[in-house]
């Protein structure tokens, strides 16, 4: 087997996964273009590895070394001081026509939860969740994955992995309740 | 709230997950048939969930970034240098060139064993994998797009020896995409493309008659999901990146749906 096949390989097993990688890299952190720059990483750090790589779950395999990417980045970020857990701006941004003056700068997710639509007070919600419950629902719903999928990735027990599930769902629950009733 | 309700509040999420034993399921069950209380709270969990599930955004790779990773993966002479350009700055100085011919050395020894071990498999299935993965990577994943069966359908006609069995699966929650022609094991092969969410499932189907009748099994490949049977002198194979559970949900209906629809019964 030559290099080209190898190449050709690891393309085939790896590409099709781009979008699930994609996908939990920019809910991670919140960014397209950070997103896309970890993306490349990851994948370049997984061809690099492939050897290494014993066969069984790629997907699951490939968003292990994004997500680990994802976390050495936002630490990264951390350090420097300029992380915004929940970027309001970016939330806020879509709905100034419909909302007065008032409320427009608050930082308050609660307050700017209840200035979206259905779908976006959703997606806002989604967002503002801590980040071990924010990929354990993203790889659980847009996903399909397994709680051992999802244990692999995070390097968590199943157990943890249930109880993040479990109350993500609350906190998403709580917060989506918490909006339409500032509405009504 | 009653005593009973703390493990079935506990289990829920995992219980609408299908992640539970099956004595813990039985369990929850039997309290949710008591209890209005927590089943109240369960279908409101199992409606979140499909919420989540619907609108979500899904932030899918661009064909910009397929393009970079392609190019940054790919074959020998743009691997080390000649995308560079394309690369961000911390990129630069990843591989030296030596380190590089090293690393070609290594990865291509692994592979050999790694992919010797993988000969056990069928050919037939790695053809199919293959086909699937090609599908999704092309920008069309069909010849004929359509999600009405009376224009699929007899997009096939004349380009088979057999007509494909084209189902309408929208009801159960499996939209028909379009379908195309793929060559498996030596023949060409009618592949009907089906969506669920964001998934695609493939399914592959040929005249393969003196066959008694197999129940569908299911097996994976590289992350992906395939179940394969025989029914009425026809070989049928799906694959998706669908979880299990669900592709079996689909072979499932899509095999009672033709039974119904089959001018015998």
């Amino acid at each position: 087997m030559n290099q080209d096949d190898k190449d050709k390989r690891f393309q085939e097993a790896a590409l099709p996964h781009l979008s699930a990688a994609h996908n939990l890299a920019r809910w991670l952190v919140h960014d397209d273009h950070d997103a896309e720059d970890i993306v490349q990483d990851a994948y370049l750090r997984a061809f690099r590895f492939f050897a290494g790589f014993r066969g069984g779950d790629c997907r699951a395999w490939l968003l292990t070394i994004v997500r680990n990417r994802c976390y050495s980045w936002l630490r990264t970020k951390n350090a420097t001081g300029n992380v915004g857990e929940f970027d309001e701006a970016q939330y806020s941004a879509g709905v100034e026509d419909s909302s007065g003056a008032a409320g427009i700068n608050s930082t308050d997710p609660e307050v700017l939860l209840t200035r979206l639509d259905d779908a976006a007070r959703l997606n806002a919600a989604i967002a503002s969740l801590p980040e071990e419950f924010r990929e354990a629902i993203i790889l659980r719903e847009l996903e399909d994955m397994s709680y051992k999928q999802i244990a692999a990735i995070a390097g968590v027990p199943i157990g943890t992995v249930m109880s993040r599930i479990a109350r993500g769902r609350k906190m998403l629950l709580q917060r989506l309740q918490c909006a339409e009733q500032k509405i009504k | 709230m009653t005593d009973d309700c703390q493990p079935s509040r506990e289990l829920a999420s995992a219980y609408l997950d299908n992640e539970l034993s099956v004595s813990e399921s039985l369990a929850v069950e039997k309290h949710l048939r008591q209890c209005a209380d927590c089943a109240r709270e369960v279908a409101a969990l199992a409606a979140l969930s499909a919420k989540v599930k619907q609108q979500a955004h899904y932030y899918g790779a661009k064909t910009a970034l397929v393009d970079r990773v392609r190019s940054a993966t790919a074959p020998a002479p743009a691997m080390g240098y000649a995308s560079q350009a394309q690369r961000r700055n911390f990129f630069s100085g990843w591989l030296p060139a030596g380190g590089a011919a090293l690393m070609v050395l290594l990865l291509a020894g692994a592979a050999l064993w790694y992919f010797a071990g993988k000969n056990a498999e069928t050919e037939l299935a790695k053809a199919i994998l293959s086909s699937h993965i090609r599908s999704t990577l092309s920008q069309q994943p069909f010849d004929v797009a359509s999600a009405d069966r009376h224009t699929v359908k007899p997009w096939f006609h004349g380009k088979l020896n057999f007509a494909p069995p084209v189902i309408d699966l929208s009801a159960q929650g499996f939209d028909l995409q379009g379908g195309r022609l793929d060559f498996v094991d030596g023949r060409t092969v009618p592949v009907i493309v089906f969506g669920r969410r964001k998934h695609v499932i493939n399914l592959f189907v040929w005249p393969n008659p003196g066959q008694a009748n197999r129940a569908p099994s299911q097996s994976n490949a590289n992350g992906y999901n395939l179940v394969q049977w025989q029914l009425d002198g026809m070989r049928l194979w799906v694959i998706s990146d669908l979880a299990a559970g669900e592709l079996v949900e689909f072979t499932r209906q899509f095999t009672s749906q033709l039974i119904r629809e089959s001018p015998n019964s």
